[in-house]
């Protein structure tokens, strides 16, 4: 995958140098990017010393597995829809509305990486190529995540149409992703130049909140739900957005029909963003680069209030020892401060937001109309998805290097270091856990008129059982007392973890709604008071061990 | 310069050199982050100039020496390299700058061959010439059995000495070192003393910032002393010792920070432990 990538980038240095870029200086960047990306060790288990060095091919293999299960699910919608063109486009505008989440969600705080700086900027390489390399690296990163997704719907468009339907489906992916790329980039670059750096850290932390909110209502308001019962030509009557967007252009172009402006736009559409990022754009991006990686960050006076209300909490008062009260202080002061860890964190809200949309238009629609049967069941489910979150929170601040800095395991006394593990996985449940699931059970025992209050007793008592669970095997060690390298292996443990405690909560989300909904409340309340009893020996028994 | 009058106390003397463009000139340097950092920095070093800057911890000394490598890039003011504005001319002006920066930060999953590689295709250089100096350089400083190790296992020290080495692989006619002895063992401080002492003698212009006063001393023709973004003192050795009146760095450092040296702050220290207020 390397070497067809570099090797691309050295077939059009034409182009590149069109664009202001130093072509060579252009490909040694990013032959080290790919380097360092392949050396960066793998850990399968938890908690194992022992580290893998993959070839590059099996690394690419690895990587692309999940986003191409992931794609599996795209086929029903392909299969089930009669319209071929309606199915395809369906399929192709819930494809792509996962590549742009994951395009904002996880690289827009990779065009600001500013770790490099003190290398790259002292060295005579021009802002052009500077941008361009990031630019490039990032797409080829995010192409090789995007592109499996999509792999599924080829198989199936070429079982059902023939071979080369489906690689051609699979090559119009391609420009389509990277015009969607492209475009994102260039609005954030825009932006970047009427902001100044550190405001552009916190202007890409609210773009990421107001996705959530965009993903929600696009996936609930738009022409999707319109798009299942009626025939196109009526939708594009109707959305008239519709044939601006790359997913059209590409369900048009499968089906020969068209016009050759799309075909166009397709291919130079990321094209002439490029141009224009890196010609244009480029110096005063170099400019905000710089301000990023100098000077300091002054923590806000809101956040800095907002820290001092964490000795006014009720959940502080839960904390007897005055070392869990130090953890639980630093973890809020910290969560609450530091931009890099929230937007590691936020996305996974995003997730789980996309991942129960299914579920929660039933409770739109009940709320709307006021009538109708609720699924309850189906609507528990995403309070269980809400550990996606904490658990993301809990892998990230294991590995935050300013968090392992501050060494505050490691400065407690031997016996009190329990005490401030337990303090800081509190502090980090009441900011990620506890907020959110108030927030749905509000929501949902409005929707229900309280029906479902002795499920949502439970579900929060079962969480909470299967967090501390989480710290007590996760955080026996504290960042500061493990060596760096270990700490860059956990990097890529923290993905089968959070899979294998994302697996926990789903399967217990599953036995709650299928078995136990059904159930008398008294019985609910029973498993509650255990799942209670059980959280109390896990709370009891993180605080000792030392 | 003059603004240096505020705190009541500054030494100058004139360093220009003429006849050739000086390595480096900084008219009118302000930089402000929150707060103003450098105020209207004047400052000519010329060709061939070990000049010691020092001043005490957020004085401005590091935000000088980024504002000369181009890792910050808003400053208000002109900066001359080699007598050319380095905003219209950052590319070709950075070629001619090694610099040496506090902290080691490299790309650590690299070995030292392979950094240096790197950082030397950068600068356009060949590849035989890149491992023929990197070797050469890196034995010096007693790393030849680490050359093909990944840097994610060396210590501080051994990182430092692989930042010099990439520092100076390009030959540059300037050299930045902010803090360079960080982490360095004590033979590495000497050797270190003793490259610095060649570079000069082969003609490069050194600008050296550091809180070990000392090193400052021995090294540097010429010390600059920054104080809150002010310039608040310039000249040699004898020259601030005779203004000065005073005879050590030290002394001299001390008086233009404002520190008192007449009071025991060991004493006030232990105090702080001691209900009582004394020692115990």
């Amino acid at each position: 995958m390397d070497r067809i990538f570099l090797s691309l980038i050295s077939i059009l240095a034409p182009l590149w140098r069109l664009a202001g870029a130093d072509s060579r200086q252009l490909l040694h960047i990013l032959r080290l990017k790919t380097t360092l990306s392949n050396r960066a060790p793998v850990s399968l288990r938890s908690g194992s010393k022992k580290q893998y060095n993959f070839p590059p091919l099996v690394r690419s293999l690895l990587n692309m597995l999940l986003p191409a299960l992931l794609g599996i699910t795209y086929v029903p919608m392909l299969l089930l829809v009669p319209d071929k063109e309606v199915g395809l486009l369906l399929v192709t505008f819930s494809y792509f509305l996962f590549a742009t989440l994951l395009l904002v969600m996880t690289f827009s705080s990779q065009l600001t990486d500013t770790a490099d700086n003190v290398i790259l900027l002292p060295r005579p390489v021009n802002s052009r190529t500077m941008i361009l390399y990031r630019l490039l690296f990032m797409a080829y990163k995010f192409l090789a995540s995007a592109i499996p997704l999509s792999f599924a719907p080829a198989i199936a468009l070429g079982i059902r149409d023939g071979w080369m339907r489906g690689l051609y489906y699979l090559a119009l992916t391609l420009p389509g992703l990277t015009i969607v790329f492209a475009a994102i980039q260039l609005l954030l670059i825009v932006v970047l130049r009427f902001v100044s750096g550190q405001r552009f850290k916190k202007l890409v932390y609210w773009l990421q909140i107001i996705f959530i909110g965009w993903v929600y209502l696009c996936m609930q308001r738009s022409f999707l739900d319109k798009l299942e019962r009626t025939d196109l030509s009526v939708v594009l009557q109707h959305t008239t957005l519709l044939s601006w967007m790359p997913q059209y252009w590409i369900t048009e172009a499968w089906m020969h029909t068209a016009p050759w402006w799309m075909y166009l736009a397709l291919w130079g559409g990321p094209v002439i963003c490029f141009l224009f990022i890196v010609r244009i754009l480029a110096p005063k991006f170099s400019e905000r680069l710089s301000e990023m990686g100098s000077g300091f960050e002054t923590a806000s006076r809101s956040s800095i209030r907002k820290a001092r209300r964490a000795t006014g909490q009720k959940s502080y008062l839960l904390l007897k020892h005055p070392a869990a009260k130090a953890g639980f202080q630093f973890v809020r002061k910290f969560t609450g401060r530091v931009t890099e860890y929230k937007m590691m964190v936020l996305p996974a809200y995003a997730y789980v937001i996309f991942t129960a949309f299914p579920l929660l238009s039933d409770i739109w629609k009940l709320l709307s109309t006021g009538a109708g049967h609720i699924k309850a069941s189906r609507c528990l489910f995403p309070v269980y998805m809400l550990m996606y979150p904490i658990t993301t929170a809990l892998m990230n601040l294991k590995a935050s290097p300013q968090y392992k800095a501050a060494w505050v395991y490691e400065v407690a006394p031997g016996s009190y270091r329990g005490y401030v593990r337990q303090g800081a996985g509190w502090g980090l449940f009441t900011r990620y856990y506890i907020p959110a699931f108030l927030i749905w059970s509000v929501i949902l025992l409005a929707a229900t008129k309280g029906a479902l209050w002795s499920d949502l007793v439970l579900t929060g008592c079962t969480c909470t059982a299967i967090y501390l669970l989480q710290v007590l095997l996760l955080f026996k060690e504290m960042p500061a007392s493990i060596p760096a390298e270990d700490l860059k292996a956990q990097k890529s443990q923290r993905f089968f973890v959070t899979l294998l405690i994302m697996l926990l909560s789903v399967v217990a989300g599953m036995v709650h709604a299928f078995l136990i909904v059904p159930l008398y409340w008294w019985i609910h309340l029973l498993l509650a008071a255990m799942s209670l009893a059980a959280a109390w020996l896990l709370w009891d028994k993180i605080a000792r061990k030392a | 310069m003059r603004s240096g009058r505020r705190y009541g106390i500054y030494i100058f003397v004139s360093m220009n050199e003429p006849g050739t463009a000086p390595a480096i000139e900084l008219i009118n340097v302000s930089k402000s982050y929150d707060r103003p950092v450098l105020h209207n920095i004047n400052l000519t070093i010329p060709q061939g100039q070990v000049t010691g800057y020092i001043g005490a911890n957020g004085a401005g000394k590091s935000t000088t020496v980024k504002i000369l490598t181009g890792l910050i890039t808003a400053y208000e003011g002109q900066v001359n390299i080699m007598g050319k504005d380095f905003r219209q001319h950052t590319q070709e002006q950075k070629a001619l700058i090694g610099y040496i920066p506090e902290n080691a930060v490299l790309y650590e999953m690299l070995t030292p061959v392979e950094y240096l590689q790197f950082i030397g295709g950068l600068y356009n250089m060949q590849e035989a010439v890149i491992e023929d100096r990197g070797r050469r350089m890196l034995d010096m400083f007693g790393l030849s059995d680490a050359l093909h190790q990944r840097m994610d296992g060396f210590s501080k020290g051994m990182k430092q000495k692989v930042l010099i080495t990439s520092a100076l692989l390009h030959d540059p006619q300037i050299i930045l070192m902010d803090e360079p002895l960080s982490g360095l063992d004590a033979n590495a401080v000497i050797l270190l003393k003793e490259i610095i002492g060649g570079l000069k003698k082969a003609g490069k212009t050194i600008l050296y910032c550091s809180h070990i006063m000392d090193v400052v001393e021995k090294v540097s023709d010429r010390i600059v002393l920054i104080r809150d973004g002010y310039i608040m003192a310039d000249g040699t050795m004898s020259e601030l010792r005779a203004q000065a009146g005073t005879e050590s760095l030290e002394d001299i450092f001390a008086l233009l920070t404002g520190r008192d040296r007449s009071h025991d702050h060991g004493s006030d220290f232990i105090s702080i432990f001691n209900k009582e207020g004394g020692i115990k």
